[in-house]
């Protein structure tokens, strides 16, 4: 009687057939999100990563990354932002890894809960978690991989069909502890629910016990033999330590979805999701709310003034000066260091006394040179460069190097900097780490031909105007008050127009007017043949409150900035009735004028 | 004896037609006519020469032993225990070596002149130990004091700061060449004066008020309890023109005697009153003499012009100590270098007294970033005095002798200008030297990678039976500060803080 009984129950079983799996129309949606997203606005995340190493393909280079646990994974982590240097082949390598952990999940949603309508759900929340990670711009693509990882091998461990063969893939921890490091430590608390939830008997005390001595012997042992770090190295590396509420949020929050990821898994395994409008919701609607949400957290997260930043910076370091100005024109820049470049850009191009201030310099002559310090260390070497002073350059590019590693840019500026200063054994040793990359290797190339050759060093058109700004008599750096440099620079090169700039940028950010126009006459002999905008309005300063003209060494105001002087001075004295309104007036019309510089900032 | 190291992709010599060059074969580091020690690792190299496939044989003078090695890419590496014979067997006399290179282009065998290594009856001290560290401004990262085997490949970590909470780690110095005495400097959160004497680790701060900065450059009296320190207010400035970059000077200096046993810290004090800098102090191997360098004050102890750098100038004075009483006598000067416009630094005397190497530069204190920089050798007996035949035209500079006082090594930036290499050289008599050779290492290209220096090579005549964990350990023991052994004996207060007040702009102290 039961059996036929459940024989006549069979046919309406089927209604509970599981429904067709559109997980990966969602996979792929998120690829191309995290895709777009990195290589239009984001992708100011990938120059800055791509930045901060150099991946050498040099055997003592890569055995470096197998002396501790963790940094097995740095090294494939490394070879992979090597390509964030071309926008469109980073932003695939990027939204494919982000894409990666949800693909696992997928996989070992069918193990644990088959047929469930959630397991997109549940798969996708990771990998949105990794993306909203990713949009900050330290959030490397170690972590990525160390997520990856520890999935990928409690997938391993959880496709195991036997018991014995979950005791053997578990006891391949030690390889997850040593490519991963304390991603391995996720994956002992992962399996320790996983056993709890989902083992019986014996076993699922037995496996966690298994699994936490090992855990505690690869900490041990590594600790005894592999690691000469500290204490907090020993035990976190590699887990991010970004000091970014969001950030730490998000990590914590994928940190605990995943630790607690089999006991979700067995809750949302028992749910009966059974009519369309159920099904819908589960495998349809929320995974597109999911992906909604990681979108509008994508849009809340992205920070346009980094990315304006990071943008004025490649600019820069790409020689593309003029863009950046007018980039800085188009998108100010409010921090500090997007105005310094600015102003590197503005003297690169010979424009900085005749466009310093179309843009913003709201931290008056900090933005000209970098005061000294770790922080600033990756960027203060440009500022030096720009006006010849090559040993200073350099020795801000050798301490970033000491203090941060190798880096792109500071190698660059290493192999520039010999070559100028002419030591060409040093050009030699540093031309040869770049040449073991493989995106910088050409360009090493090209400048390892110049050593040994002042000639060819002089024709090229970058070094070689840096050599004709060398200072002619030798002085001790002033490091503390780098404006101080200036005049020794200037009074020994007369042919240096970039330092001369430099000082009367200074001058004019400073408002000091009198020692500004105290220098003008020196500028024909400079070879200049028009007094730049700013420094004519400055001198036109002067003369309305002294009376007279400066001595202009035989150069001579030009009639539109007298005119547009007289413009300005019937509109200040007729926007003086209205104080309250007096700044808005002005700056509508003169906000760009040193004249409104000096009134009102 | 006769060893064959073969590599894939080369072929044999036969049906190549063989012609002679008539030069020495161009290699790199060049071996070519140094003298060497027997118990030296081996002298492996790199052809720098055009060929597909490179034979090599180097063969004792009686001819009994030879080594061949074949290479495809003229990386020559020779297998150790061959070697090992092979030197042990040529002490006193030359190892021959020579070398053809085939090129399948031409199919000719181009055979080289031979070229020799002279070996010496007399070995080296067995191990050598020196700071890596990037020759760098003010920043620091990873430092480690190494100890390497020169009689092999093998280089251990004595000293890592990435355990010592990233702390600059400065000179060590052993007593009497004792891997189981010695001390060394820890700046930083760990700060202190490191000793370790049989295992057993003091912790100790030899600064005493009257000093104008901390003990640095510190020279083991051979007695074993007592260290001479200098005490340097140090700052450094950096050049604008590219010949140079660096100039490191003092403000203010001064020597000092620690006791290790009492616990108590002298100054070097003979009662002369004249504005002296004082620096390196270095002890007679008798221990009845302290040799330092000594220079008139030409700033104003709280600021040194670039000229008042250039004009100063170091001499070699030495005074008289009594290890009973820790007591001093006059100083007397032992080599006038500021007399023929000269500065001098490293004084470093003999095993057997008889001689003292000195660094010769043109002004300052700081050799180490003076390309001009040389060594030079004084007969104290005769107070005589020479350049020594080992120069180069880049900084020579940092110099020990080893316990037999038949080798020197000394720091080079011959290789490339900037980073210091360790040189050795054998010491023939006074007026000779052999060759000197760039310690040898597996991978002839090593040097032309490591971007760190190698700073204050020490020659130790043992393993140091230590690891970068006892240090770390070591960092728990309470630091014990010192006192002053002559308490009447003070810089004026209004010195010493106006030395640690006032800057020159763009000076700061290296260790701030």
């Amino acid at each position: 009687m039961t059996k036929n009984r459940n024989k006549k129950s069979t046919p309406q079983k089927q209604v509970f057939l599981p429904a067709p799996d559109r997980s990966w129309y969602f996979f792929v949606a998120f690829f191309l999100i995290a895709f777009i997203y990195f290589l239009i606005p984001g992708n100011y995340v990938l120059f800055f990563q791509e930045q901060q190493s150099l991946f050498l393909y040099t055997a003592d280079y890569i055995l470096e990354f197998f002396k501790k646990p963790g940094s097995p994974a740095d090294m494939v982590a490394k070879f992979l932002t090597q390509f964030y240097i071309n926008s469109f082949t980073g932003s695939l390598i990027l939204a494919l890894v982000l894409s990666l952990p949800a693909v696992i999940l997928h996989r070992i949603n069918r193990r644990l809960m088959p047929g469930s309508g959630l397991t997109c759900l549940l798969a996708i929340i990771p990998s949105c978690l990794l993306l909203i990670m990713q949009t900050h711009y330290y959030h490397l693509m170690l972590y990525n991989a160390g997520f990856v990882l520890l999935l990928s091998f409690f997938l391993i461990v959880v496709s195991r069909e036997t018991t014995g063969d979950k005791y053997i893939a578990l006891a391949f921890f030690p390889v997850l502890y040593y490519l991963a490091g304390a991603f391995g430590l996720i994956f002992t608390g992962m399996f320790i629910v996983y056993s709890l939830v989902y083992l019986k008997g014996r076993h699922r005390y037995l496996m966690p016990l298994m699994l936490a001595g090992l855990a505690g012997l690869c900490v041990l042992l590594s600790d005894k033999f592999l690691i000469t770090d500290d204490i907090k190295q020993r035990f976190l590396y590699p887990l991010p330590d970004i000091n970014d509420s969001l950030h730490r949020l998000m990590f914590r929050l994928m940190t605990a979805f995943l630790v607690l990821y089999p006991l979700i898994t067995r809750l949302a395994g028992r749910l009966r999701i059974v009519r369309p409008r159920e099904r819908f919701a589960a495998s349809i609607a929320l995974p597109a709310i999911i992906l909604c949400s990681a979108v509008a957290a994508l849009a809340a997260a992205f920070k346009p003034q980094t990315a304006r930043v990071i943008n004025l910076e490649k600019l820069v370091f790409t020689g593309k000066y003029q863009e950046a100005v007018e980039y800085h024109e188009k998108k100010p820049s409010e921090n500090l260091i997007g105005q310094y470049f600015y102003n590197i850009a503005l003297s690169s191009t010979g424009q900085m006394c005749d466009r310093l201030f179309q843009g913003r310099q709201d931290f008056r002559t900090s933005s000209l040179f970098l005061p000294w310090s770790s922080e600033h260390i990756n960027w203060g070497a440009q500022a030096f460069y720009a006006i010849g002073l090559i040993n200073e350059a350099q020795r801000w590019a050798y301490e970033e190097m000491v203090v941060y590693g190798k880096r792109p840019q500071n190698m660059k500026l290493l192999v520039k900097s010999s070559l100028i200063n002419g030591n060409y054994s040093m050009t030699a040793k540093y031309t040869s780490i770049l040449k073991k990359t493989l995106f910088y290797r050409k360009w090493a190339m090209d400048h390892e031909k110049l050593a040994g050759d002042p000639l060819a060093v002089k024709s090229d058109p970058d070094l070689g105007k840096k050599v004709n700004l060398l200072p002619g008599q030798d002085f001790f750096i002033f490091l503390e008050t780098p404006e101080s440099n200036l005049p020794r620079l200037v009074n020994q090169n007369p042919g240096n127009r970039e330092a001369f700039e430099y000082m009367m940028a200074w001058l004019l950010i400073n408002k000091d007017v009198e020692m500004l126009v105290d220098n003008v006459r020196l500028m024909k002999n400079m070879g200049y043949t028009r007094i730049p905008g700013y420094i004519e309005e400055a001198i036109l300063i002067y003369y309305n409150s002294q009376g007279v003209f400066p001595d202009l060494g035989g150069l001579e105001l030009s009639s539109e900035t007298r005119l547009r002087f007289d413009q300005y001075f019937t509109a200040f004295m007729s926007a003086r009735q209205n104080p309250a309104r007096l700044e808005a007036l002005m700056k509508k019309q003169f906000g760009n004028t040193f004249w409104y510089y000096f009134h009102f900032r | 004896m006769s060893v064959i190291i073969l590599l894939t992709g080369c072929s044999g010599k036969s049906g190549l037609e063989p012609s002679g060059t008539g030069r020495l074969p161009a290699i790199e580091p060049d071996y070519t006519d140094v003298t060497i020690p027997p118990n030296i690792a081996p002298m492996n190299f790199r052809i720098e020469e055009e060929g597909d496939c490179f034979w090599l044989t180097a063969t004792s003078e009686s001819g009994a032993l030879s080594i061949d090695v074949r290479s495809s890419d003229g990386v020559i590496k020779f297998p150790a225990k061959s070697w090992k014979k092979l030197t042990g067997a040529s002490a006193g006399s030359r190892i021959k070596i020579e070398i053809s290179a085939s090129r399948k282009s031409s199919g000719k065998l181009e055979k080289f002149e031979p070229f020799y290594m002279n070996v010496s009856e007399e070995p080296a001290d067995p191990y050598l130990t020196y700071r890596l560290i990037y020759p760098g401004y003010y920043n620091w990262s990873h430092i480690r004091i190494m100890q390497r085997s020169i009689e092999s490949f093998s280089e251990e970590t004595l000293i890592d700061n990435k355990i010592l909470d990233m702390n600059c780690i400065n000179c060590h110095s052993f007593n009497q060449y004792n891997p189981g005495k010695f001390m060394v400097h820890i700046r930083g959160s760990n700060n202190g004066t490191y000793i370790s004497d049989k295992g057993r680790f003091l912790r100790v701060d030899p600064k005493i008020e009257s000093m104008p900065g901390g003990a640095t450059y510190p020279s083991w009296h051979p007695g074993g309890k007592y260290i001479a320190f200098s005490s340097n207010q140090v700052r450094q400035g950096f050049y604008a023109k590219p010949e140079k970059l660096i100039e490191v000077f003092d403000l203010v200096s001064d020597i000092v005697v620690y006791d290790t046993e009492r616990n108590l810290t002298y100054h070097a004090d003979d009662g002369d009153t004249t504005g002296y800098l004082k620096t390196f102090p270095s002890w007679s191997p008798d221990g009845r003499w302290l040799y330092f360098c000594r220079a008139l004050q030409t700033g104003s102890q709280s600021v040194m012009t670039l000229d008042d750098i250039e004009e100063t100038r170091y001499d070699i004075v030495r005074i008289p100590f009594d290890p009973e009483t820790a007591g001093f006598g006059k100083t007397e000067m032992v080599f006038n270098a500021s007399l023929n416009g000269k500065s001098a630094s490293f004084p470093r005397i003999s095993p057997d007294g008889r001689y003292l190497v000195i660094t010769l530069h043109d002004f300052g204190t700081f050799p180490i970033w003076h390309r001009e920089a040389d060594l030079h050798i004084i007969d104290l007996s005769t107070g005589e005095s020479r350049k020594m035949d080992i120069n180069s035209s880049e900084t020579d500079s940092y110099h020990t002798w080893s316990s037999n006082g038949k080798w020197l090594v000394f720091s080079s930036k011959r290789t490339d200008g900037r980073t210091t290499r360790p040189f050795l050289a054998y010491f023939e008599r006074w007026d000779k030297t052999g060759k000197p050779f760039i310690l040898p290492q597996k991978d002839p290209a090593y040097y032309d990678k490591l971007m760190e220096s190698y700073n204050i090579p020490e020659f130790v005549n043992g393993k140091i039976p230590l690891g970068p964990r006892d240090f770390a350990k070591a960092t728990a023991i309470e630091p014990v500060g010192a006192k002053s052994g002559n308490p009447e004996r003070s810089l004026s207060t209004k010195t010493i803080e106006k030395a640690g007040m006032e800057r020159n702009p763009g000076e700061k102290s290296i260790h701030e």
